[in-house]
This record gives C-alpha cells, sequence and structure tokens, in this order.
C-alpha cells in the first residue's frame, strides 16, 4: 500500500500545479496554431510540443527536467544555452537565401537599417521599467523580429529569460499576420501603397559571389561580435552561389537547418516550465517585445516615406513593414497588402530585398548590443 | 513607475544612440559598396560599364496607359510587341524583348499567359501564342 501510495505522490496528476496547467493550455494552443490555422507551424509546432513536455510535472531529482544537470534535455537545450543551435539556423538561412533583388537595389537595405529601431527604443523602455542592462539588451532584440538571433543574444547575456524571451520573439514572428498590417494601414495612404515599384535588374553571378564577402568582411568588422550568427550566415550564401558545393549548400538549407530547428524549437519549448516561466518579469517582456515588434514595423515604414521625400524614385512605404528580420512573414505580408490595394502590384521580390537586409541589420544589432554588455 | 534615471544610470541614451547609428551607417556603407559592385566587375573584366537605369530605345511600342489588366488585352499587347519573334520563339527571347520595352512584372503575366492556355509550349523549349 505505501509503495503504490509513493508511486501516486510521484505522478503528474499529484504533482502538478495551476502553473503547469496554465503553460498546457499555452501549448496546446501553440500546437492548434501551428496544425489548424498553420502560423509558422515550423516554429509553432516544435515550441508548443516542447511546452507540453516541459510542464509535464516531474519528481526531481531523477535527472529528467532540462534544467537538471546530466538529464537528456539538458544536454539537447545545450544547444541553445551555448547558441550553437542559432548560429546552425544562420547557415541554412544563408543556404537558402536569394540577396539578387538586394543587390538589384540597394538602398532597400536602409529600410532594413531602419527597422532595428524598435530594438533600441525597447532597450530604452526596458531600462526604464527597471531591468538590468543585460536583461533589457536581451528584451530588445525581439524588435529584430529574429528568433535565433533573441535566443543568441540570451544565451549570451541573460540565460535565465531564455524561455519568456524566445517565445515573445517566435509569438510575434507568427502573429505577423495579425500585428503588420494595422500598423501598415495606419501610417500609408492608399495612393503610397499603389507605388509600383520598377522590375529589379538580374545581378550578374560575379556580384551574387562577391556579396557574402563583402558583407562579412564589412559587418563583422564593425561588429565583431555578431561573427558567430553572420559568419555561418555569409558562409551558407557563398556556397549556395558559388555552385561548386551544390552538395553542401542543399544539405545546409534542408537537413541542417531542419535539425536545428527541431532542437531549438523543442528545447526552448521545454525550458518554459510553470514554475519558472510564468514571473512578472515573463509578463513584461511580452509587453515589451509587442511594443518592439510594433515600433520596428512603424520605423521601416515611416523611414521609407522619409526616403520619398528626398528620393526622385519612389519606394512603396509597405516594404519598410518588411525591414524586421521575420522571413518570409513580413514580406509576404507586404506582398498582400500592396495586392489589397493594387491587385497587379508584386512586391514580394522587393520585399525579400528588404528582409534579408533585415536578417543583417539584426545580427550586426545583436553583436552591438553584446559588445555593450559584456562582462 | 518608468524610471528615465534608470536608463541615464545604465548609460541607455548613449547606448541606443551609439548602436542606432553604428547600425544604419554599416548597413548604408555595404549598400553603397554593393551598389557600385557591378562597376567594379565590369572594371575588372574590362568590359564598359552598364548603366542600370538606361532610357528606353525608341522602339515605337507605347505603352497602354493604363496598362492593362484584362488577360486578352494584355495578350493582344503582348502579340503586338513579340509580332517580329515569329509564330513560334522562345521564352529568353520573350523575356528580353519585355526587356526592351519596360513591360512591367513580365515573369508574372508570361506565367500567367502559360496557366490560362494562351501561351502554348510546341516543341523543346519553343513557344507559340494560342
Amino acid at each position: 500500500m505505501d509503495l503504490l501510495w509513493q508511486f501516486l505522490q510521484n505522478t503528474g496528476y499529484y504533482l502538478a500545479g495551476w502553473e503547469n496547467y496554465l503553460m498546457l493550455v499555452v501549448g496546446c494552443l501553440f500546437v492548434w496554431l501551428a496544425v489548424g490555422k498553420e502560423y509558422e507551424p515550423l516554429l509553432l509546432l516544435p515550441i508548443g510540443f516542447g511546452i507540453i513536455v516541459g510542464n509535464v510535472p516531474f519528481f526531481k531529482g531523477f535527472g529528467l527536467g532540462i534544467y537538471e544537470q546530466g538529464s537528456v534535455l539538458s544536454y539537447l537545450y545545450f544547444g541553445v544555452t551555448k547558441g550553437i543551435y542559432p548560429s546552425i539556423v544562420f547557415l541554412g538561412l544563408g543556404a537558402m537565401t536569394d540577396f539578387s533583388s538586394l543587390l538589384a537595389r540597394p538602398k532597400l537595405m536602409l529600410l532594413g537599417a531602419a527597422a532595428q529601431m524598435g530594438i533600441y527604443f525597447t532597450l530604452l523602455g526596458a531600462l526604464g521599467f527597471g531591468y538590468l542592462p543585460k536583461e533589457a539588451a536581451s528584451i530588445a532584440i525581439i524588435g529584430g523580429a529574429d528568433g535565433p538571433t533573441s535566443i543568441f543574444l540570451t544565451a549570451k547575456l541573460a540565460p535565465h529569460l531564455i524561455g519568456p524571451i524566445a517565445i515573445a520573439a517566435y509569438s510575434y514572428m507568427a502573429l505577423i499576420p495579425i500585428i503588420q498590417p494595422p500598423i501598415m494601414k495606419l501610417l500609408t495612404t492608399e495612393e503610397e501603397r499603389r507605388i509600383r515599384m520598377p522590375e529589379p535588374r538580374q545581378p550578374g553571378k560575379k556580384e551574387l559571389l562577391f556579396f557574402p564577402v563583402i558583407g562579412i568582411i564589412l559587418c563583422c568588422f564593425l561588429a565583431p561580435a555578431s561573427i558567430p550568427l553572420l559568419g555561418p550566415f555569409f558562409f551558407g550564401n557563398l556556397m549556395k552561389e558559388s555552385g561548386v558545393v551544390d552538395r553542401l549548400a542543399i544539405t545546409a538549407r534542408t537537413a541542417i537547418i531542419d535539425t536545428a530547428t527541431i532542437f531549438l524549437g523543442f528545447t526552448v519549448g521545454a525550458s518554459t516550465q510553470g514554475d519558472v516561466f510564468l514571473t512578472p518579469k515573463s509578463v513584461g517582456i511580452f509587453a515589451l517585445g509587442a511594443v518592439a515588434f510594433s515600433i520596428a514595423t512603424a520605423s521601416g515604414v515611416i523611414f521609407a516615406k522619409i526616403m520619398n521625400l528626398v528620393s526622385k524614385e519612389k519606394i512603396n512605404p509597405l516594404l519598410g513593414a518588411a525591414g524586421v528580420s521575420a522571413v518570409p512573414g513580413s514580406a509576404r505580408e507586404v506582398h498582400v497588402m500592396g495586392l489589397k490595394a493594387d491587385p497587379n502590384n508584386y512586391l514580394l521580390m522587393h520585399a525579400m530585398a528588404c528582409n534579408s537586409s533585415g536578417v543583417i541589420g539584426s545580427a550586426i544589432c545583436a553583436g552591438i548590443l553584446w559588445s555593450f554588455n559584456v562582462g | 513607475m518608468f524610471d528615465f534615471d534608470a536608463i541615464s544610470s545604465a548609460n541607455g541614451w548613449s547606448q541606443a544612440l551609439a548602436g542606432a547609428c553604428i547600425v544604419v551607417s554599416g548597413l548604408a556603407l555595404l549598400s553603397f559598396i554593393i551598389s557600385q559592385l557591378h562597376k567594379f566587375i565590369s572594371l575588372l573584366e574590362k568590359k564598359p560599364v552598364a548603366t542600370l537605369d538606361t532610357a528606353p530605345e525608341d522602339t515605337g511600342i507605347t505603352l497602354p496607359s493604363p496598362f492593362p489588366t484584362d488577360p486578352e488585352a494584355l495578350l493582344s499587347f503582348y502579340k503586338s510587341f513579340s509580332a517580329s519573334l515569329g509564330d513560334s520563339f522562345q521564352l529568353t527571347d520573350l523575356y528580353k524583348r519585355c526587356g526592351t520595352y519596360q513591360i512591367p512584372h513580365p515573369h508574372m503575366t508570361i506565367k500567367g499567359f502559360m496557366e490560362n492556355g494562351l501561351l502554348l509550349p510546341k516543341e523543346e523549349g519553343v513557344f507559340s501564342w494560342r
């Protein structure tokens, strides 16, 4: 009888608290959003199921939990805490990014820079609300709308916040179709949304080959702390564009990035154990994350409008919203909104140019914030 | 609640300002360099520099205004400027012709023609209008 009672005391039903149940609901919500609504399923499904797994209560000391030394989950989580998975994801991302449209119209890169302003406004906000400088920098990077970059920087500066920051970053990336359109609509007129972009020229093969080499030298000389992200990113792109290592490039943009995404999503989800995750700080992070994302979108759009004031060639200001590095969600949203204003206005390629420069911009910002807060 | 002193004591203002300036100037420099890249490559290859925004040649064809969106009207316009390609032509020639006349969104339009059976494949690599 004692043995049975002891067993019952070790079951999840006995050990579960309200935090676990709440997080299980959140996990199920993520799974439903991924499967039922197809909102960023590649991210939300592993994270959602990870949340469910991470919130099954267990008897402490068995070496089961993600925060327990020697557990299987803790070894998988090692790739997150040491910033390994984000680097691998960037390798695959580079191997699948086509910079043609950016090379055809380099000034769109400025929109990728402008959209990073969300990061710095949020840095000020987080500091003002009492977060420590390293925590504030980690929260601010959510404004870059780049999950791997957010996880990378948080792992370096405030590892105790990886769970909430990763969940906030990925949630807002999945909610792009809900967050971005109202901001774009509010800041642009119907006439501006109808501005057509000229067909981009096709850059030569040598331009595409030179770009990753120039990019890595220029960006990493400026912010050396972004090497772990931009190094693999531009290397992946060079593999793709060189055409001489197709096997490697294909593996990087399929098997490697997929494997990293699975473990990244799953372990980040599993790190959200209710007792660790549900704190007032997490609530603040979610609120500041939403602000960061909105300011990033708005600053991109406003900067595009400013460029139109001084430039002869008009840019569709919707493209500014694609300056955040949520690839390809924000580019898709810009394209859809452009089509709503004019069914023959195809903005996708131009938006992808802004998107890819946003990826570079947010990685540089991560490097800058890391070097500002190191030590 | 919101403490401006906390921002100042953590060097927040200077971090934000310096960070923003660094990322904007870095990407602006990269943007400038890649905008000159094709010139540099042309120089390496000792070819004349291709200008990006060449003025359209006087081809005798004027783009209808407003540009047609109706598939049939688009088809007749495409037929008119591609007539000299002959009954059968390669898609690359058609794209080049679109480039010459600065036709907007040729890839999407030609794809639409093919999907709607207005541009028909004949033999390997050769197409003809319906």
